[in-house]
């Protein structure tokens, strides 16, 4: 029957008596429940219509209370399943917890109203102040659900929550004591990381992922350089807030306890601490710092002393920064017939023994990394390559892109040298580094290659010392060119070599020797070989381009004298009798005929590469003078100081400005 | 009457509580039945309950049926199928028996908590009136129960995981159920397998130990073939049993399990190692630290971890110990390095040289005794005397198959004997490979014998051609394609020594001394092989390349047929011009006139004859020789450069360094960048 008739003392226990049921989540007889349609939603109660309006009120504030109850029951009955990953389990468990005690009201409630000794009233007074967690709670459980988190999303939700209710005292408690039982799990995946650096994570809640797990049969020595950078990634959405400014550094500290124990190094963290969650004193980011520094310090220490990371740097620059005088003059005299082939009719096995023969016939012989220095050509050039580096992002990135030039690339301009390195010493001479070093080195190297040339230059010119003095008068202007040419290309040269690589070097050795950790390192070589590749001018298209420009006007201007030799040999030194047998009769029939013609236009074009050369040298250094202005403590200043030391130029200019105006 | 029957009951709630609590026990009472049509409890329509109390008991009903999927397992302990319930518990392996035992001391546990409540019951009883103060109600019974419950899910959940599987898969369908977030159930789930452990961690401890297996329902992860013989202990006798690998046991720890055991089973039997083994006491105390526990939680306590690297560590030493110390295992692969891979240069040359006369004759007619004899005056002769008498001891000569039509350099080989421990390491495939290696090696060496052997008859042909200008044509032609395969030879046998076989052994002898155990050195071994075969043509990539070989080989011999052709033309024309000459100066001395027309017209008759019919000949015999050889050099050189490995590369090109064959050939000028 409906409840209405009887009294209201009756009225009130039975209501009771289904306030009781309803809060145990077990509908009552008077009041009758509709499930929601979403899970986490709470569910809606409706007393019977009949009962006393007061009586039906005070029931419908207490209510809510069951409708948490079962969200809660609900959410933990869900989020235990396996499928939910950890942090919900640990969450679920904490929560069971708290309903336990919640349980424990209801049956002490239950007792009293078994002796007649509970009203509405007092319920009500009773299950208030448990009424503001259970929402909390509820409140907490629903945005999980909702947005379906999982591991570290979990955690980030219930952090901001706690942070949010600081002053709320108990709350805050329940709050505190919530997220460090559901962070329990996490912290010790974290700490495994941290500590050995694996990963444990069946329901992929760790914010690192390790992309080769189950592959391990493959860890060879052919891992791709990027391989360390790619295998271990952060997955943004499961790091907990609380840990979101340690995340690179807890990334970094696995990672590189991995690259200790792959090089068979057992590594055991030496203080290893529980990781509890807390929102006050932040203990575990000491310790992740601390673990941090120590797993840095073990890879250095490896890297330093087991890898010999600074003898591997000193080989490098042996090879790539010609450090290694004798070497690079072999390399180049040995190699000199292959390379001037086009890049595509070179024989890469066959420049390798040659390069073989040059580290085994020079002083490199000695060095223990030799075997590593392989050969590299690449079929653009170098102004091209850097261009394109260079003009990445900027709005004539497209321009330097399609450009055929492989046909008119020689072997010399295309070459450079390989470096193989293995894991984990390519941690700092990766792929990136290597190619610095591989630009510097083709610089360098092709500006050895145009010394050379001109030398060669130099060497024939010494026959003109028996000339007689009215024809030799002819050449002057070619052999002073030349000088002017040899002058350039040794000071660049010498420029490049003391005042850039040595100087950077001395200040890199200098700051290795204190370096403390292992991104340091990385920083320090970074910082060395930018400042090389900017001093030797590598980094402003601008001045590449002019110094490209100048050595191409000095190899053809060597090119040309060197074709021009056989003809001016002959004319010059046909009538001398002790020179006639030495060249050969059948080529040239007739020299003399021919030579007239050829001696003017020798002198024009010797006159044009002058003029070109010069123009290009002004222009050079006064846009070096122009950048000096801008930024007065550059290395780069010096140059000029070297190429117009006796203020040659700077008078000529000045004389040919006045002429101009 | 019927009215009667289907009267509702009221039923007090004590006697609710009565019945759920045997229901926790998983016995229906008079109200609330067991439906086993829909596997669950009903209360009997008869009795009338409020809605709250009907729902009160349902939920606590749960209880007794989870209680009664983990008896039923118990029951029949969890094999294959339920009509196998009684066999299936003897028969289910020692690790289904003990996880039976672990989930009965659960229950007991559950029990006693039930005999608590009814204590409680019985208290309050007696008080006729109320219930109330019995203190026990259904929501207070609820609220009991909330924790046994969870236990309880944990173990059906255990006992899912469990069915049918045993032994080692058993371990790991529970281990499985160790992650899990909450605290409560992790704890259940690690005592069962504490206890469901305890068979496989007693295996392995004594398999450790003494390398013994005592596994009569092969749950064990190692498993081990009694039909396997003594020699073939290390290859085949033991393997892992990947079904049965706990999961918490990484595969790399299984594999340092199995190399642990079956070292102390190699020293054992096939070393016949008597002694007790030193570093023994350490693994024992090791393992005194450890506890069942230290199986399955690596990441807590390392003990195990360090246990199994120890007895790895230590057994491993001891048999590398055993082998390279006591059997001499450097020795034998230096001898055989010497002797079959012909690194003893004096004793090689010698043997060849005395062996000419007997290996020329067919195969048939060659027997093992007259080469032993000779084999034994070569060791005699060369520095090889002063090697062990051990060493000499096992070196053989052996006669591979005869087909018809070979001679005996086709089948000869020499032969080394190993046997014993050393045998683990050179199997019979190895010696096989080593064979198969001496066999090319040897014809390698033969062709510069050859080759040498003509260049010393052209020396002497060519002091003889002075007098016969007509054929220096020849004559330089034939050394000009004598000093081409000279080269080519040499280059060969440059590439061979220095490239394959001198690389191979420095990475060989790296390796073993770092080695850490057998397997290494076996595998260093093996890849050692590998190299050489690999780099010696011999292996299936090569193929082509070897038959090319042979056809120079063929070529060689050719030249040499040539050569002696050759050579005796010049002896038989000179002889004939010499005798012609004396003849005309015997006479003149005589006095006689030295010639007269008419032996004049046979001198000269013959000395046409040789210009026209002997001359030609050999001039286009030279031709063909020359033609097909510089063929076959240009699709070598070609085949080597299009081949993998960039050490024939670096022969390719060191055989044409200055470019001789290149400028012949457009396919050699490929681009390659």
């Amino acid at each position: 029957g409906a409840l209405g008739d009887v009294s209201s003392t009756s009225q009130e226990h039975q209501l009771i008596e289904d306030v009781l049921s309803v809060m145990m989540g077990i509908e009552g007889r008077y009041i009758t429940v509709q499930l929601p349609t979403k899970h986490y939603d709470s569910p809606e109660f409706t007393v019977d219509p009949s009962v006393e309006p007061s009586l039906s009120t005070l029931v419908s504030r207490i209510l809510p209370l069951c409708g948490y109850y079962s969200q809660l029951i609900r959410f933990v009955e869900n989020k235990s399943c396996y499928h939910h990953g950890l942090v919900n389990q640990a969450l679920s468990a904490a929560i069971t917890n708290l309903i336990k005690d919640y349980m424990l009201l209801v049956t002490q409630l239950e007792e009293q109203h078994q002796h007649w000794a509970l009203t509405l009233h007092k319920l009500y007074f009773y299950v208030e102040k448990t009424m503001a967690v259970m929402d909390m709670l509820a409140c907490v459980t629903r945005v999980i659900s909702k947005s379906e988190a999982h591991g570290g999303a979990v955690l980030s939700i219930l952090h901001d929550r706690t942070v949010s209710l600081t002053g709320c005292g108990q709350l805050q408690d329940v709050m505190v004591f919530l997220t460090q039982s559901a962070a329990v799990p996490y912290m010790n995946i974290l700490a495994k990381w941290l500590y050995r650096g694996i990963i444990n994570d069946p329901y992929n809640e760790f914010m690192v992922v390790d992309r080769e797990s189950g592959s391990e049969e493959n860890e060879d020595e052919d891992l791709a350089d990027d391989y360390w950078e790619k295998r271990y990634t952060i997955i943004p959405q499961n790091i907990p807030t609380f840990l979101q400014v340690h995340a690179n550094v807890i990334l970094r500290t696995g990672k590189y306890l991995n690259v200790i124990r792959q090089s068979d190094h057992s590594v055991v963290c030496p203080h290893q601490e529980e990781l509890v969650y807390s929102v006050r004193d932040r203990s575990y980011a000491e310790v992740i710092e601390r673990t941090y520094n120590f797993a840095s310090k073990r890879l250095l220490e490896l890297l330093m002393k087991e890898k010999d990371l600074m003898g591997r740097l000193r080989s490098v620059k042996h090879y790539f920064l010609l450090d290694q005088g004798d070497f690079v003059v072999q390399l180049m005299s040995l190699c000199e017939d292959e390379l001037s082939k086009n890049i595509d009719d070179v024989v890469p096995t066959r420049l390798e023994s040659l390069l073989e023969l040059a580290l085994r016939t020079s002083a490199a012989n000695s060095d223990f990394y030799k075997d590593d220095i392989e050969c590299d050509l690449q079929p653009i050039t170098l102004m091209t390559q850097m261009l394109r580096i260079l003009s990445i992002e900027t709005e004539d990135e497209r321009e330097y892109y399609p450009q055929e030039e492989r046909l008119q690339l020689t072997g010399l301009q295309g070459f450079s040298l390989g470096y193989r390195v293995t894991w984990p010493v390519s941690l700092v001479l990766d792929r990136k580094t290597i190619a610095c070093y591989q630009m510097i080195f083709r610089h360098l190297f092709y500006c050895k290659h145009v010394e050379k040339l001109l030398c060669r230059v130099w060497v024939s010119n010494k026959v003109a010392k028996s000339f007689p003095l009215s024809a030799s008068r002819t050449y002057t202007a070619a052999f002073a060119l030349r000088q002017r040419m040899l002058n350039f290309i040794q000071n660049i040269e010498y420029y490049m070599m003391f005042e850039v690589i040595e100087r950077n070097w001395q200040n890199f050795i200098n700051k290795m020797q204190k370096v403390e950790n292992v991104d340091e390192v990385l920083a320090f070589h970074n910082d060395f070989l930018s400042g090389c590749l900017k001093d030797c001018m590598l980094t402003s298209p601008e001045l590449l381009r002019m110094i490209s420009k100048l050595t191409t006007i000095c190899v053809s201007f060597a090119n040309f004298i060197e074709r021009m030799k056989k003809y001016y040999l002959e004319a010059e030194l046909w009538m001398s009798d002790e020179r006639r047998d030495s060249i050969d009769r059948e080529e040239s029939p007739e020299p003399a005929a021919t030579i007239h013609e050829d001696s003017q236009s020798f002198e024009q074009t010797i006159s044009r590469f002058e003029l070109q050369f010069s123009g290009m040298i002004y222009t050079l250094m006064e846009r070096i003078s122009e950048m000096g202005r801008d930024n007065y403590n550059d290395a780069l200043v010096n140059v000029i100081y070297r190429l117009d030391f006796n203020m040659y130029y700077a008078k000529k200019h000045e004389h040919l400005r006045m002429a101009t105006s | 009457q019927s009215y009667f029957k289907n009267a509702v009951m009221e039923v007090a709630e004590k006697v609710l509580i009565r019945e759920v609590l045997f229901i926790f026990q998983g016995i229906e009472g008079s109200i609330i039945k067991f439906d086993a049509s829909k596997d669950t409890y009903r209360i009997d329509n008869k009795v009338r309950l409020s809605a709250s109390q009907k729902e009160l008991i349902l939920k606590l009903s749960d209880v007794g049926w989870l209680y009664n999927k983990v008896q039923s397992f118990c029951e029949w302990g969890g094999s294959v199928a339920g009509s196998e319930r009684t066999a299936g518990r003897s028969t289910a392996g020692l690790v289904n028996q003990s996880l039976v035992l672990a989930l009965r001391e659960e229950l007991t546990e559950y029990c006693r908590l039930i005999a608590l409540l009814e204590a409680q019951i019985q208290e309050g009883g007696d008080t006729p009136l109320c219930e109330a103060s019995s203190g026990l109600t259904l929501r207070r019974l609820v609220m009991w129960t909330l924790e046994p419950r969870a236990r309880l899910l944990a173990l059906v959940y255990l006992t899912h995981a469990a069915r049918q599987v045993y032994g080692g898969a058993c371990v790991s369908a529970i281990y499985q159920h160790m992650q899990h977030g909450n605290p409560g159930h992790r704890a259940v789930v690690r005592h069962v397998l504490t206890l469901a452990c305890t068979p496989v961690y007693v295996m392995l401890t004594q398999w450790l130990l003494d390398g013994t297996l005592d596994d009569p329902h092969h749950e064990f992860f190692i498993a081990s073939d009694p039909t396997v013989p003594d020699d073939k202990l290390w290859q085949d006798k033991y393997s892992i049993r990947w079904s049965m690998l706990p999961s918490f046991i990484n595969k790399c720890q299984a594999e340092k399990v199995l190399a642990s055991g079956k070292s102390l089973n190699f020293l054992r039997n096939v070393c016949h190692f008597r002694a007790p083994i030193a570093g023994r006491d350490a693994i024992k105390t090791a393992l005194q630290q450890t506890t069942v526990e230290s199986l399955f939680t690596p990441e807590e306590n390392t003990q195990l971890d360090d246990l199994v690297a120890l007895t790895f560590r230590e057994t491993s030493s001891h048999v590398l110990e055993e082998i390279l110390a006591r059997h001499k295992l450097l020795d034998h692969l230096r001898a055989l390095r010497r002797y079959l891979l012909l690194g003893q240069g004096d004793f090689i040359n010698y043997l060849m040289q005395i062996l000419n006369v007997e290996l020329c004759k067919p195969a048939s007619n060659l027997y093992p005794h007259n080469l032993s004899s000779l084999l034994e005056t070569a060791v005699a002769a060369s520095n090889a005397q002063y090697e062990e008498p051990d060493i000499l001891q096992r070196l053989d000569v052996r006669l591979l198959e005869v087909s018809p039509g070979d001679l005996g350099w086709d089948v000869f080989s020499l032969d080394y004997h190993v046997d014993g421990p050393i045998g683990t390491v050179f199997t019979a495939e190895c010696m096989q490979q080593y064979l198969m290696l001496f066999n090319a090696l040897w014809k390698d060496k033969r062709m510069e014998m050859i080759l040498s052997d003509i260049w010393r008859e052209q020396a002497a042909t060519s002091k003889l051609c002075r007098e016969l200008p007509e054929l220096g044509v020849v004559l330089h032609g034939v050394q000009l394609l004598t000093t081409e395969m000279v080269h080519l030879v040499h280059q060969m046998e440059y590439y061979m020594t220095f490239e394959v076989l001198e690389c191979s052994w420095h990475g060989l002898m790296t390796t073993l001394k770092t080695a850490h155990s057998l397997d290494q050195v076996i595998d260093a071994h093996k890849h050692f092989l590998d190299r050489i075969i690999a780099g010696a043509l011999l292996d299936d990539q090569s193929k082509q390349v070897r038959t090319h070989l042979r056809t120079f080989y063929n070529l060689i011999q050719n030249l040499r047929g040539l050569q002696e052709r050759l050579s005796l033309a010049v002896c038989s024309e000179v002889h004939a011009r010499r005798t012609h000459q004396e003849a005309v100066k015997a006479r003149t001395d005589a006095g006689d006139f030295g010639t007269w027309a008419e032996q004049e017209e046979i001198e000269k008759k013959r000395r046409k004859e040789f210009m026209l019919k002997v001359v030609p000949k050999l001039k286009s015999d030279l031709r063909i020789n020359t033609q097909t050889y510089q063929d076959m050099v240009q699709s070598f050189l070609l085949m080597l450069t299009q081949h993998d490995d960039d050490n024939l590369h670096l022969l390719s090109t060191r055989l044409d360094f200055n470019e001789y064959y290149h400028r012949r050939d457009y396919r050699l000028n490929q681009r390659l960048t």
